[in-house]
C-alpha cells in the first residue's frame, strides 16, 4: 500500500534541512522558555495566595499565645471575692496587679 | 537526548525542565503537527506557524497532559483547535494559495496543485493522507491519535488518495 503513496515532497517541511533544524531548535527553545514562564507564574500565584493565609495563621497563633499567657495567672476573673480583698487587708499582702485587674475586670 | 526514548519518558523529563527532552519531542512530533495544521489551513507557511505555536502552548501546559504516553494525540488536538481558530480569524472560505514561494516554477505549481487537491478532501481525509503518506505513520498510530478505528483510517486513506490522484491527473492534462 505504501507504494501508492501520494508524493507530498514539495510540501515536506523538512525538505530544506538547515531551515528545518533551525525550526526545531527555535521551537524547542521557545517551548522550554514557555514552560519555565508558566512554572514561574504558578509559583508567584501561590505566593500571592499564601500571604493572606500566613497573616491569618500568624494572628491565630498570636491570639493563642495571649490566651495561654493570660491563663497562667493564678487568679481567674470571677474567682476573687470580697473575702480575697479582706484577706489582703488583714495580712497586709500587696496584691499583684494582674489579680487586681482580674478582680475589677472592666470596672477600672 | 536519544530519540529511542518513548513519549512518556520524554514528557516526564521535559516536565523537569530537561532541554534535550524538549528538542527530542519537537523533532519527533513537529512534522505531524504541521501536517494537521496543513490539513485545516491548507497553507504551508500558516501550518508551520500554527504548529510551532501549538508546540509552545503544549509545553507551557505540559502538566495538563494526563496521559504522557498519548502525547501525540493531545498535541494534535491542540494544533487542530488552534488552526480552526486561525481559520475563523482569516474569514476565508477558500484556502489561500501560496504566493511568492521560493523555488522553481515547477515546484511551486506542484505545491499549489497538491494544496488544491487537499482542499477537495474532508478534514479527516486530509489528516489521514498527510499523516500516512507524508509522515509515514501507521494506521494504528493514526487511529490512536485521531480517535478513529484502523478500518476507518484505511477507508479515509483510500478515498483521499483516489480523489487526490483524479484531481492531480486532471490538473496535469490542463
Amino acid at each position: 500500500m505504501s507504494d501508492n503513496k501520494i508524493d507530498f515532497s514539495t510540501i515536506d517541511p523538512s525538505r530544506d534541512v538547515k531551515r528545518w533544524e533551525r525550526m526545531i531548535a527555535r521551537t524547542a527553545e521557545r517551548g522550554l522558555a514557555a514552560r519555565l514562564e508558566a512554572r514561574a507564574s504558578v509559583t508567584v500565584e501561590l505566593a500571592r495566595l499564601s500571604w493572606p493565609l500566613t497573616t491569618v495563621a500568624a494572628i491565630v497563633v498570636a491570639m493563642a499565645l495571649v490566651l495561654a499567657l493570660g491563663s497562667r495567672s493564678t487568679v481567674t476573673p470571677g474567682s476573687l471575692t470580697a473575702d480575697s480583698v479582706s484577706e489582703w487587708a488583714n495580712t497586709g499582702e500587696i496584691p499583684r496587679s494582674v489579680d487586681v485587674v482580674a478582680l475589677t475586670g472592666d470596672g477600672l | 537526548m536519544s530519540l529511542d526514548l518513548d513519549d512518556r519518558t520524554l514528557v516526564t523529563r521535559a516536565r523537569q525542565g530537561d532541554a534535550g527532552a524538549f528538542e527530542a519531542l519537537v523533532r519527533r512530533h513537529l512534522r505531524a503537527t504541521i501536517a494537521v495544521g496543513l490539513s485545516v489551513l491548507r497553507n504551508v507557511a500558516d501550518a508551520e506557524d500554527i504548529a510551532q505555536d501549538a508546540m509552545v502552548t503544549a509545553f507551557a501546559s505540559l502538566d495538563s497532559c494526563r496521559d504522557p504516553a498519548r502525547f501525540s494525540g493531545w498535541l494534535l488536538t491542540i494544533v487542530r483547535n488552534k488552526a480552526l481558530n486561525r481559520l475563523g480569524q482569516r474569514r476565508e472560505t477558500e484556502a489561500r494559495l501560496e504566493e511568492g514561494v521560493a523555488g522553481d516554477v515547477e515546484q511551486v505549481i506542484a505545491r499549489q496543485q497538491l494544496l488544491a487537491g487537499l482542499s477537495r478532501l474532508s478534514e479527516v481525509q486530509r489528516e489521514v493522507v498527510l499523516l500516512h503518506d507524508l509522515e509515514s505513520w501507521t494506521h494504528g498510530e493514526i487511529a490512536s491519535a485521531l480517535d478513529i478505528t484502523e478500518v476507518n483510517s484505511r477507508q479515509h486513506l483510500f478515498v483521499a488518495r483516489k480523489a487526490m490522484r483524479e484531481f492531480l491527473e486532471e490538473a496535469e492534462h490542463e
